[in-house]
């Protein structure tokens, strides 16, 4: 199915999202990945994944308001779907058996 | 924060964004922008914000965000509306063939020039700037340019000098090689570091080995492939002069772009050695070019004061302060003296072309901007439609800027072809080898440059205009009939003829210049005079034997009926260079004097006056090696009273003052007459011979004989004298070829131009005239009607084209030494053939439309 396979940046915007709860949008979402990441993330990579999530279902937006900081231009303001939610458990639960399977050896 | 709202992102930037962004995007992402902008500009301040926007902003062009126009209904009516603006320039473009021949052609030709100008300025910029240390090489002088040999070592003794190279030019050896010899010009003897320092490119051998052993010589490509046509020349054994067994161990692309000109390079070291004059390098002999590789980061204030010091202290050097001359300055310097085998550019004169070139496609845009506008008014109509159906001025503008984009490029596209079809052409009017292929980056940049310029130039006005015009108005077919434009047109016309004026000044002045130098009394007279190089073994050195043979020769060729007289020298007029220390002392012998060897006939034959003394006598012995002859200059310069009977010490030598001659143009006429001396003595490699003016032809057959019985098997290279003087003027006659044909060029273009305004001035008055006929207006009434105030503009035109042509004029024929005074004569007659060129144009229109029958011209529209 389209949408069960998603990049790792794909899943750090997903979660973005998620965590920033009702004030997703686009310049949001580039601030929290900031401080998260610490890397150097431009507004046009966001936007980019955020319109291709909206694509695949994952994310759902609406229009919200203008602020005279944004010269009266409305947001848009992301939300997970539920097929966000399946996508970002299924990728941790994943994560989680991997994780667990790596024999102890290897760490030591 | 409530200042927020006043900082904005720069304009254009947002304008682009919204221009190529998806609509349903944009107001969103635009937000974000927004607001990632102002938070920018807080925390790194305005400037910084600008950049980080307009990189945002690039950095959405990604096809996600780009419109296209499939999706979009706004793009592709866009699309459709920019084809329909070329159709319609191409249908204009066709219809009026003539009017767009005028400004196709004139916008090539002026590109074409600006192009090949350019390359020009370009190629000359680059001098010298392919040494890879020029910013650390100086070379070292006083009030003239070259020095005794021995301060070299002086030199390089200074910390902070990392090495220092001579250079002297051996006055045309002989190379030979089995069978083969040819005398080589610009023969460098050079210390063996030569190569630390400067940069050359090698074709065989290395920098490194090139002169690691003994005898080496290293050649360059032409010369190395003259004596060595079919064989690799690296380890060959040749004869150098009359010295053997030196090797050759390298090969060098020919040396272009260098401010000396080199063919072949070996080593003072090995020429002191073989030719056993230790004194080549210890004496007063000041014929050395010396450069100095500084480390980084070194004083040179403190350095040239150490070097000075030092010189004085263990040299005795007692000549003017020594100083640093910066490499990359050398090759646009100025009136510099005593300076050996060494090339020039003239900034000045780069200046003046450049912006000749320049003005030669402006001519070309007034051109345009002028027959676009006066255009117009057959294309009010259209203009009318278009605006009643609500198209806005600025996709007017738009639609003439598309346009004229479109006339610029078919043109830039003519003028690269002609380019490549003339620049052949323009390589012998320059004398100098430039190529377009393979493009560089500096080509591309000047292409690109006159592209851009030209668009911009001829397209703005007329778009603005246009697209300014009044809907009614353009469909009552008035458009662009207002006064201001007509004003322009003149203002702009006058701008063309200023142009006209200034080079035809220009041409004027240069050949009058020319002419100047090709009739100024020389003071020598070298007309039907052959030189050859006394080149056969029996020639060689200067001991008895060989004087002897030389005596025999001399006397054999006097003999001859076909001869008028004979001299040998070391040098000839035209190429004198071996410069000397001399003075009234042993100890003061620092002024520096061109030193010619010749034998007692020199002055007679080449018809030098004396002014004083007598000359050197054959019959007197005693005359040879003591006795000397100086120059007017040298006198001055010594300060003397009564020169004859003194005594000079020159070279390390002391010498009577026999006699004094008038300044003669030993070299170019546009060389400073310097202090020189004539001696007599046996180091006389090269013959001068008279010749009866009538049957050259029969003379050069005797001449010949006689020296291949003196040396045979040995080649018989000749040359008139007056050829070498001539190569003097080659770059004033390059000059003078080049400005005439930008003159022809110029006055060209400015008369097509006025010759179709005129037309459509008069096209647009037929009724008037017809009505003026009819109401029994003459024709001379009516041709004053077209003329319509030109004499004005034309004066205008004067006074704005006579100081520039002063001021450029004045500076260019300041790098002569002996130069013509501007006069006004010049500028009054080239304002006149403007004035009469630009008054039989509008002559001809007014005649031909008053000659219409007004029921013609009445019923025109």
């Amino acid at each position: 199915m389209k949408g069960s396979n998603i990049g790792e940046f794909e899943e750090l915007v997903l979660l973005a999202v998620g965590l920033l709860g009702g004030d997703a949008y686009g310049l949001a979402v580039v601030s929290e990945l900031r401080t998260q990441t610490n890397r150097n993330i431009t507004l046009s990579a966001v936007h980019k994944v955020l319109l291709r999530l909206e694509e695949k279902g994952l994310l759902k937006s609406n229009v919200g308001g203008g602020t005279k900081k944004r010269g009266g231009r409305r947001k848009r303001i992301y939300e997970l779907t539920g097929a966000g939610k399946d996508v970002l458990i299924q990728t941790k639960e994943l994560r989680n058996r991997m994780w667990k399977g790596i024999p102890k050896l290897v760490w030591e | 924060m409530s200042t927020n709202r006043d900082i904005v992102p720069p304009n254009w930037i947002s304008s682009f964004f919204t221009w190529y962004c998806k609509p349903e995007l944009s107001e969103i992402i635009g937000g974000d922008l927004l607001e990632q902008y102002r938070e920018h500009c807080e925390k790194y301040g305005k400037k910084k914000a600008d950049a980080l926007y307009f990189w945002n902003v690039l950095l959405f062009l990604q096809p996600f965000a780009i419109r296209n126009g499939k999706k979009s209904k706004s793009k592709s009516i866009a699309i459709d509306m920019y084809k329909n603006y070329l159709m319609i320039g191409f249908r204009t473009l066709i219809r009026h063939k003539g009017i767009s021949f005028i400004k196709i052609f004139g916008l090539a030709v002026g590109m074409v020039c600006t192009i090949l100008i350019m390359l020009y300025v370009e190629h000359q910029l680059s001098y010298d700037k392919q040494q890879t240390k020029r910013d650390k090489i100086v070379r070292l002088e006083s009030s003239w340019v070259v020095q005794p040999p021995y301060l070299r070592k002086t030199a390089a003794a200074v910390p902070g000098v990392e090495e220092a190279v001579r250079f002297f030019f051996w006055y045309e050896p002989t190379l030979k090689y089995e069978e083969r010899v040819f005398t080589v010009n610009d023969f460098a003897l050079v210390d063996s570091t030569v190569f630390k320092v400067f940069d050359f490119d090698f074709i065989a051998g290395s920098p490194e080995s090139a002169f690691s052993a003994p005898n080496s010589v290293v050649l360059t490509a032409s010369v190395a492939k003259k004596l060595f046509p079919n064989e690799n020349p690296i380890g060959k054994e040749v004869q150098m002069g009359r010295y053997n067994n030196f090797l050759i161990t390298g090969v060098i692309a020919d040396v272009q772009k260098f401010h000396m000109n080199i063919n072949a390079f070996a080593s003072i070291q090995d020429f002191v050695r073989v030719s056993d004059s230790p004194d080549f390098v210890t004496s007063r002999n000041n014929n050395f070019s010396i450069y100095l590789l500084l480390s980084d980061h070194v004083n040179r204030k403190q350095l040239i004061s150490d070097i000075n010091e030092r010189a004085i202290e263990v040299d005795e050097y007692g000549g003017d302060p020594l100083i640093l001359r910066d490499f990359n300055d050398i090759y646009f310097a100025n009136h510099l003296t005593h300076e050996n085998n060494t090339k020039h550019g003239n900034v000045n004169m780069l200046i003046s072309s450049a912006v000749v070139g320049f003005f030669i496609l402006l001519i070309a845009c007034i051109n345009f901007i002028n027959l676009t506008i006066a255009k117009t008014q057959m294309r009010s109509k259209e203009i009318g439609i278009r605006k009643v159906s609500g198209a806005r001025e600025h996709s007017l503008r738009m639609q003439f800027f598309i346009e004229t984009f479109l006339v610029v490029f078919i043109a830039f596209v003519g003028a690269i072809l002609i380019s490549f079809l003339v620049l052949p052409a323009f390589n012998q009017l320059v004398g100098e080898s430039l190529q377009i292929l393979p493009v560089s980056t500096s080509l591309i940049l000047i292409l690109v440059g006159v592209l851009i310029a030209t668009v911009f130039i001829s397209g703005i006005y007329p778009a603005i205009v246009l697209a300014k015009s009044k809907a009614l108005n353009s469909l009552k077919g008035n458009a662009g009939k207002a006064n201001s434009d007509t004003v322009l047109s003149k203002a702009l016309i006058s701008l063309q003829y200023a142009t006209s004026i200034f080079l035809i000044i220009a041409t004027i002045t240069v050949v009058r210049q020319l002419h100047f130098m090709q009739s100024k009394d020389l003071g020598i007279d070298h007309t039907n005079t052959l030189t050859f190089t006394l080149k056969g073994e029996r020639f060689m050195g200067a001991g008895e034997k060989v004087v002897a043979n030389k005596r025999d020769f001399k006397n054999q060729l006097i003999n001859n009926a076909r001869i008028n007289g004979v001299t040998f020298l070391n040098q000839l007029p035209g190429k004198i260079t071996n410069t000397y220390g001399s003075g009234l002392t042993s100890e003061s012998d620092t002024i520096p004097f061109k030193i010619i060897n010749a034998d007692p006939d020199f002055i007679e034959i080449m018809d030098i006056e004396i002014i004083e003394g007598r000359n050197l006598d054959s019959e007197l012995i005693t005359d040879m090696g003591t006795k000397v002859i100086l120059n007017e200059e040298a006198v001055r310069q010594l300060g003397l009273e009564k020169p004859v009977g003194e005594v000079i010490y020159s070279g390390g030598r002391r010498m009577e003052i026999i006699g004094v001659v008038k300044d003669f143009h030993y070299n170019s006429v546009q060389t400073r007459i310097e202090a020189m001396a004539i001696q007599w003595n046996s180091w006389t490699g090269r013959a001068c011979v008279k010749l009866p003016t009538d049957n050259l032809k029969e003379s050069l057959i005797a001449i010949e004989r006689i020296y291949q019985e003196y040396c045979p098997g040995v080649g018989f290279e000749s040359k008139f004298l007056e050829q070498s003087f001539a190569k003097h003027y080659e770059e004033e006659q390059r000059l003078e070829q080049m400005v005439s044909y930008f003159v022809a060029i110029a006055i060209t273009l400015s008369c097509m131009g006025l010759f179709a305004l005129t037309a459509f001035v008069a096209e647009r008055k037929t009724k008037e005239i017809g009505i003026r006929r009819a109401l029994g207006a003459t024709n001379r009434g009516i041709i004053v009607l077209l003329s319509n105030n030109f004499n004005k503009w034309i004066v205008i035109a004067n006074v704005i084209a006579w100081p520039a042509a002063y001021f450029l004029l004045t500076n260019w024929l300041y790098s002569f030494e002996y130069r013509i005074d501007l006069d006004l004569t010049t500028f009054v007659l080239s304002g006149i053939v403007a004035f009469v060129i630009a008054f039989s144009i509008v002559l001809f229109h007014g005649i031909k439309f008053s000659r219409i029958n007004p029921t013609i011209s009445l019923r025109h529209e």
